[in-house]
């Protein structure tokens, strides 16, 4: 452990030396527009979005500024009207037209006639290139060693839509697209807390992603704050296209097949995670947002538990956790007791069982891998398929499943109810990373129960469980408040306790501030009050 | 990084030799077992016998042919033609062994015709009886493998009847594979037939497609009328081997049907007689097994007509003493219960008539239980209500004692029997 530490404080030094080397060598914006003007046309001059646009200003031959922005990324109409139009006609009619010189140009150009509300300067190329290369329009004017940099962003993105892949009956129906900025208003909008940090750190060599960190200061545990950006600082690499990538480069364990963060295109489901104590990371470009640290059962947890009354909904999270057995095991332990233990089946049950096989020519496993390589197949080609053809999909595998392959004889009617189950049960999990790990898993089951039967799925379900009590994200245990034992957090693990009852956040996330409530509201007492 | 490869290569070895290793023990698909329901186990006609009827039959085919007094050469010539496997077998046999032989009949469910829900079955026998003879069960079951293509499975196995010549031979060498096996269930029932048990096996029943679901399924109606006692494999090894006495159930072929009704008396591994139904279910009283039933007694108001009492509840207690080197057991029965019938015209809705009847089914449960009492004592010395057991609990440093001579000990003991019967309700009418 200290050796790790170590080690990742001598990297931390070693890139900071680095960075103040690059500082000194930085190249500087130069006095004269030209030689400015030459340095960007060498660096970016044959691209065909680039433009670059020189004008005089107020009219005056001496005083010289030029545009430099990315076509399509910026708005036009405020670049037309809040800059250009000022500049070179409106100046003119105003007495500051008689102060104008080339040498306090830059100073009157951002206080007076500029109108546009985020305005920076900068005298670093790096700086200027990067923040126009991100959207931002560059002002460049003869005479001054700085430019100004001016948020006139706006291109082409998709609305805030309800999200594809968690939908609930009861609840908000906006997602996160992939604007950064709008999924950071989504969150914002519904925190008011002044400890509510954004944090915003660039990653990527080359695609230099916007990638913020999001937590409640005062409530999110600073060692875990602390850890996420030194990990996110570990990152070297030159593409970053969506939060997947970073989820995988600063995971805890790499070898592992669960998913040890939590991702979602929900925002209220990221507040809800950041009240609890986590930390989110947005990324731009995607609307996928990770929440760390994760544990099991919170993957298992959809934001509509807690809309809906807890009674019914505590019944359905039971369910969810149920179907993860199902899920894992049904097919696993349809081979084991058909091949292994037909004792361990009521008769009638094994009666019928060996009826429905009777004329079947594979052995069960190899029926139970044939049918459910069968449906992995259709359930892959419907995603890659459009709508339309995923539904025809659809009915000729349900079809070609259902009922050509018990009539053919290559399947028994009972695996076709087994994989049919498997299937749905696979399908209640509300994240898909960990879906994906169980319907691997399916096969692993599978396969040792073919070779030593109940006792192979029960050495597998000892693996898995020894794999998952040692697996940690960010140093919370990934199987609690299982293991380690944590009752006061299985109030909202398998089932969702009342509300008010919930006055303290999960303790495995060692929250600053432990206390959501601070009475324990016993009953309802108003009832009771306006009858006194 | 080395590390990780390390343990997936040791990871992958695991996968291999497990894999190849067990060769994937004890897996045969489940349509590639013949699931064994029930089995018979009967004594094999003596080969005397069988051969002197093959004889007759040879000589009957011979005269018809018009040879009226074949010599026994032509006799035996004929006899070769036949090829009858069995025959051959028996003679080998015999040859080998000539005691000890039992003959062993599976009953095993043709599944495709049992399951009957999907298209194109329905018809067809239900269920196989395959038979042979061999000198142990182990044996025949091995034996029968030779006329079967499928592995011979007893997880399932349901009912074993005994035939009762071997019953009162000793069952303990036929149990014993049943006990050893690991398929065996320990809840399969056994039963004892009076004549062949492979008869009670094969007999068809058309309301039931497999002989020893019925048979099983008959053992569930005792709490109706008490008039059995059932008991499982794991019970009875129990006795067995602690040499106490067992009501095991007796089973007859009623021709349409099968009757299980009544018991036989087992002293260890030894049957040591029989006791009728309504024996059994005073037995049963004592042991306090009575869970239901009827109990007819005279009707108090007009002699010669009958009333019907019927038992819902039944509680037995047994207190034990010694008094003057004497063992005393004091049976304190208790039941409640409705009356069922009336037979004569008379309103049941009076204390008088309801103490009058509450009183003759105490006599009746007295009388009854006094007899098959004695019946145990005296007829068959075995305990098989289960003093003993009480006697072990209670007063184990005597138990300690008598032990070992505990079914003499018994026939000498004292046992008083007190019942007391309630009636709650007299049904919906008066």
């Amino acid at each position: 452990m200290w050796k790790r530490i170590k080690k990742r404080f001598k990297k931390l030094l070693k890139r900071e030396a680095a960075g103040e080397k690059n500082d000194k060598q930085a190249p500087k914006l130069a006095k004269k527009l030209a030689k400015n003007k030459e340095y960007l046309e060498q660096l970016l001059g044959d691209n065909a979005d680039i433009s670059f646009r020189e004008f005089n200003i107020g009219g005056r031959d001496d005083l010289k500024g030029m545009l430099f922005y990315v076509d399509g990324m910026i708005k036009k109409a405020i670049l037309n009207e809040q800059i250009l139009t000022p500049l070179m006609h409106r100046v003119r009619e105003t007495e500051l037209a008689l102060e104008l010189k080339k040498s306090n140009l830059l100073q009157i150009a951002e206080s007076f006639i500029v109108s546009v509300d985020s305005v920076n300067k900068t005298d670093s190329f790096d700086e200027l290139v990067l923040s126009v290369l991100s959207g931002d329009t560059a002002v460049l004017f003869d005479g001054a060693k700085e430019a100004l940099i001016i948020s006139a962003r706006g291109w082409e993105s998709r609305g805030v839509q309800e999200p594809q892949t968690e939908s609930v009956i009861r609840g908000p129906r906006d997602g996160f697209t992939e604007t950064l900025r709008t999924n950071t208003s989504l969150l914002r909008r519904r925190i008011r807390d002044p400890n509510f940090k954004i944090e915003a750190v660039k990653v990527g060599r080359r695609t230099k992603t916007d990638v913020s960190l999001a937590y409640i200061k005062g409530i999110a545990n600073e060692t875990v704050i602390d850890e996420v950006k030194a990990r996110l600082d570990t990152i070297d690499t030159d593409v970053i296209l969506e939060s997947g990538y970073i989820e995988q480069l600063i995971e805890d364990s790499h070898y592992s097949i669960f998913p040890q963060m939590q991702t979602t295109e929900r925002p209220d489901k990221t507040v809800g995670s950041l009240l609890e104590g986590r930390v989110a990371i947005l990324v731009d470009n995607t609307p996928f947002v990770l929440i760390v640290p994760a544990t099991f059962t919170q993957l298992y947890h959809s934001p509509e538990d807690y809309n809906e009354r807890w009674i019914a909904m505590s019944g359905i999270r039971f369910l969810r956790f149920v179907s993860i057995f199902i899920a894992t095991l049904t097919p696993a332990l349809f081979v084991a007791l058909t091949s292994f233990h037909p004792g361990m089946l009521p008769t009638e049950l094994m009666v019928s069982l060996a009826a429905t096989r009777e004329g079947v020519p594979f052995p069960a496993f190899i029926e139970a891998v044939i049918m459910e390589i069968t449906i992995e197949l259709l359930r892959e080609a419907g995603i890659r398929l459009p709508g339309p053809i995923g539904q025809t999909i659809g009915i000729v595998g349900g079809l070609v499943i259902g009922q050509a392959a018990v009539t053919a004889g290559i399947a028994s009617p009972v695996m076709v109810i087994v994989v049919a189950i498997t299937a749905i049960a696979s399908f209640i999990t509300p994240d898909y990373s960990v879906s994906l790990s169980i319907r691997l898993i399916r096969f692993v089951y599978m396969i040792l129960a073919a070779v030593l039967g109940l006792y192979g799925i029960m050495l597998g379900i000892l693996a898995v469980l020894i794999h998952l009590v040692t697996l940690k994200s960010f140093g919370v245990a990934y199987l609690s408040p299982l293991a380690p034992y944590r009752i006061s957090d299985w109030k909202d693990a398998f089932i969702r306790g009342p509300i008010h009852l919930m006055t303290k956040r999960p303790e495995e996330l060692k929250p600053t501030d432990p206390n959501r409530q601070d009475i324990e509201r016993e009953n309802n007492k108003w009832g009771e009050e306006d009858n006194d | 990084m080395q590390r990780l490869f390390k343990l997936a290569l040791v990871g992958l070895i695991i996968i291999i030799i497990t894999g190849i290793v067990s060769g994937c023990w004890d897996r045969i698909e489940i349509d590639k077992r013949l699931f064994v329901f029930g089995i018979a186990i009967d004594e094999p006609k003596s080969v005397q016998k069988k051969i002197e009827e093959l004889e007759k039959r040879m000589k009957k085919e011979l005269k018809q042919k018009g040879n009226e007094e074949p010599t026994l050469s032509e006799v035996e010539a004929k006899l070769a033609e036949l090829e009858d496997p069995s025959f051959e077998e028996i003679i080998e046999r015999t040859e080998r062994r000539s005691k000890g032989q039992v003959r062993l009949t599976i009953e095993a469910p043709i599944v495709r015709n049992l399951a009957g829900s999907d298209g194109g079955s329905g018809g067809g026998e239900p269920s196989w009886s395959p038979a042979t003879i061999a000198s142990s069960p182990f044996e025949a079951l091995r034996q029968l493998t030779t006329r079967i293509n499928r592995r011979v499975y007893l997880g399932h196995l349901k009912a074993i009847i005994f035939h009762e010549k071997l019953a009162r031979r000793g069952i303990q060498g036929l149990l014993d594979f049943f006990e050893r096996d690991n398929e065996v269930q320990r809840r399969v029932k056994i039963f004892v037939s009076k004549k062949s048990a492979k008869h009670i096996l094969i007999r068809k029943i058309p309301v039931e497609q497999v002989t020893s679901t019925y048979l099983t399924g008959i053992l569930k109606n005792k709490i109706e009328t008490s008039r059995l006692a059932d008991i499982d494999i794991g019970q009875l090894m129990i006795n067995m081997h602690t040499n106490a006495g067992s009501l095991v159930p007796r089973v007859r072929d009623g021709g349409t049907d099968l009757k299980v009704a009544g018991s036989a008396v087992f002293r260890g591994d030894k049957m040591v007689g029989w006791l009728g139904e309504v024996e059994t279910r005073a037995a049963l009283w004592v042991r306090g097994d009575v869970q239901g039933g009827d109990v007819v007694v005279q009707d108090p108001e007009e002699p010669g007509k009958e009333t019907t009492y019927e038992i819902r509840n039944a509680q037995t207690m047994i207190k034990s003493r010694v008094k003057a080197g004497k063992l005393i057991f004091e049976v304190q029965i208790g039941t409640e219960g409705n009356i069922a019938e009336v037979g004569s015209d008379t309103n049941a809705m009076n204390d008088k008539y309801i103490k009058a009847i509450e009183e003759n089914v105490e006599e009746h449960i007295e009388g009854r239980t006094l007899d098959v009492i004695k019946k145990a004592q005296q007829e068959f010395q075995t305990d098989f209500f289960g003093f003993g057991e009480q006697l072990r609990r209670h007063q184990p440093q005597y138990w300690k004692k008598v032990k070992e001579s505990w079914h003499q000990e018994f026939a000498d003991a004292q046992v008083i029997i007190k019942a007391e019967v309630n009636i709650r309700r007299i049904g919906l009418v008066k």
